[in-house]
């Protein structure tokens, strides 16, 4: 078992987890760049300094920075939830793109290119977007299924697996990258650079007088030509061949390791250069073997009954459903619950939903609680939903979505019956 | 091949820039529709023109934006390593290096090409304009410094600046009397033979621009 995942080699997991959690960690993470750079400042520059570009560096183009900001944010929020992310994916990005490229007028940092490598990303997600089954899309795609078909999901799973393809030429996007960095030495140089420890001896030692700091590390460094040459040959090493690893479909996980550790090491020893790459290749970890070791297994094992016939009830529960991959939910409608469970005079079927955990009793508002709870990542909703003013408002919404389901919430919906 | 191709980078870039919106724009909205038999292929003609794109950036070293190459720390480091630093010059005459804190997002490396056009390659009306950006901008951060203004409070929030470089501080500033103008100097430091310390640290001045008195100072060292 891979700790980071080669999707060229193979696009598909039996779960979903993977590109939601891509999502939410590129979502946010480029939500709070966007937010807290500095967009306004760019038009006081009296000039462009990237010459080739300068067509860019228009004062309308500046002007707007800082309103597109507040666009792309609204766009990100709507993307990390995952709700229509085509277009909310696709603009954020296009946006983003153009915000970056006009800031590049005056700036092409590695810190800026890495915000470039991510808005790629997530304009994968857009071209790709319906592989994301744990989104809000997801959800709303359900209506698209028949009542029969979400109650089968739910009580029988499925054995589909998914696709992520957003990944897997995200993959080769970093890969391509990184093999610049290595090339980028070659086509600058020549090889003699990679057959001393020299040059990453001079970058470190001209860094701590361009910066006035001095690293423990970065002087160790200097002072072993071994370790330099070490350090430098297999930084470049591992920069050219991940992208070989990913095309010939082989373990990535070394490479990634490697480039992870390749960064830390310039931390220690420069400064906090390329840190957002660390956060683009973590996307490409296992997520769904981690969380399936921190989900609940069937040990602890839930039931859940619900209304069969309520199509609202088995579309709220799908996400839920995709979560469960430990199958330590059983779901059951009225129609094939276990009569132990059931058969007694607090449990009114009629009236709500019901989740059994050790044989007692949850209904209604408490029903989701347990079912939140059931999930370890929902813990801060779970505290959050026993607070009893939220409680207060939970069961009232709670109630009124009950009570009124016939009537402002589609049952018993079929698409056949409707075409 | 590259010559060549700066010869139109005038037509090419913005072309290319304007291009890659649209087209992305237009294979987007039809990524999901079928087109001669196959649902796929806005899709598959997106990531193909991408990836063909940036394989060709990647192998020529030359961003076309907005697809850029990450070709870091890519040129050779020699014995010698020459650099440019703007210093802020007070009433008295007291020269205190430049915080690049001021003018965000630039830092050290970057303003040392700055640093260096500015020696060689501005004209004495952009030279002007450069010196009156950076001296107003130190002013400006000065006053946020010894106001208490700065840092921000979001500081703690914000992400973190890469180049932890020195930072002017209240005391530091406290010795300096107004600041008036902005000096430009050459940095030239060489390694020693095993490349293990420094063997030489060299600073010349090379220009003073006075903003007040708007005169532009070249120092001569031949």
């Amino acid at each position: 078992m891979s700790a980071f995942i080669n999707y060229f080699a193979d696009d598909s997991r039996s779960s979903p987890i993977n590109l939601a959690v891509a999502r939410v960690v590129l979502g946010a993470y480029l939500l709070w760049r966007v937010i807290f750079l500095d967009w306004g400042f760019y038009q006081e520059w009296p000039r462009a300094l990237n010459i080739g570009i300068d067509f860019l560096h228009r004062d309308v183009l500046l002007a707007l920075l800082p309103y597109q900001r507040w666009l792309v944010a609204g766009l990100l929020v709507s993307f990390i939830v995952g709700y229509k992310i085509k277009w909310s994916g696709g603009l954020a990005s296009l946006l983003l793109l153009e915000m970056l490229s006009v800031k590049a007028t005056v700036y092409l940092s590695g810190t800026v290119e890495s915000l470039f490598v991510c808005s790629y990303f997530v304009l994968l997600f857009a071209f790709f977007h319906d592989d994301d089954a744990m989104s809000a899309d997801a959800v709303l795609r359900t209506k698209e299924k028949s009542l029969e078909q979400l109650n089968r999901f739910l009580k029988e799973g499925s054995n589909q697996s998914y696709r992520m393809r957003p990944f897997k030429w995200a993959l080769v996007i970093v890969g391509l990258m990184y093999l610049g960095a290595a090339w980028g030495k070659l086509l600058n140089g020549s090889f003699d650079i990679y057959l001393s420890g020299a040059q990453l001896q001079r970058d470190i030692l001209y860094s701590q007088v361009a910066t006035g700091v001095t690293r423990p590390i970065g002087e160790f460094v200097v002072q072993y030509e071994a370790l330099a040459w070490l350090g430098f040959v297999g930084t470049a090493l591992v920069q050219s061949l991940f992208i070989v690893a990913v095309v010939l479909g082989v373990t990535v996980t070394p490479f990634v390791l490697g480039l992870i550790g390749f960064h830390v090491a310039v931390i220690l020893t420069l400064g906090l250069y390329f840190i957002d790459m660390i956060v683009v290749l973590s996307l490409f970890a296992a997520w769904d073997v981690v969380y399936r070791k921190l989900a609940a297994d069937q040990t602890n094992a839930v039931q859940l009954v619900y209304d069969e016939r309520c199509y609202f009830c088995a579309r709220s529960l799908y996400l839920f459903k995709h979560l469960d991959i430990n199958d330590s939910v059983q779901f059951y409608t009225q129609s094939d619950a276990p009569s132990e469970l059931v058969d007694r005079d607090e449990v009114d079927l009629e009236k709500e939903m019901y989740l059994f955990r050790d044989g007692e009793a949850h209904g209604g508002y408490d029903a989701f609680r347990h079912l939140f709870k059931q999930f370890r990542i929902f813990a801060p909703i779970t505290l959050l939903m026993a607070f009893p003013l939220v409680r207060l408002v939970g069961e009232r919404i709670y109630e009124y979505i009950a009570d009124n389901r016939d009537r402002h919430f589609v049952c018993s919906y079929d698409p056949d019956e409707t075409s | 091949m590259l010559e060549l191709l700066s010869d139109f980078r005038n037509i090419i870039f913005p072309v290319f820039f304007v291009g890659f919106f649209v087209g992305t724009l237009v294979l987007l909205a039809l990524s999901d529709r079928e087109i001669l038999s196959d649902r796929e292929i806005a899709r598959k003609a997106w990531v193909g023109g991408f990836i063909l794109v940036l394989v060709a950036v990647t192998v020529l070293g030359s961003t076309l934006i907005p697809i850029v190459e990450m070709h870091k720390f890519s040129h050779p480091s020699e014995e010698q390593n020459t650099a440019y630093e703007f210093v802020v010059v007070d009433a008295d005459g007291n020269e205190l290096f430049y915080d690049y804190r001021a003018t965000p997002p630039t830092t050290d490396s970057r303003s040392s090409t700055v640093a260096w056009r500015t020696v060689d390659d501005y004209s004495d009306q952009e030279r002007m304009e450069t010196a009156e950006f950076y001296l107003s901008n130190a002013k400006e951060y000065r006053s946020a410094i010894e106001s208490g203004e700065y840092p921000p409070p979001t500081d703690l929030i914000d992400p973190p600046r890469y180049v932890d470089d020195e930072q002017w501080t209240a005391s530091t500033l406290e010795e300096y009397e107004e600041f008036e103008s902005i000096r430009i100097y050459e940095r030239t430091l060489t390694v020693n033979e095993d490349n293990t310390a420094l063997e030489s640290h060299d600073e010349q001045l090379l220009l003073t621009i006075d903003v007040d008195d708007k005169s532009i100072t070249e120092h001569d060292h031949s």
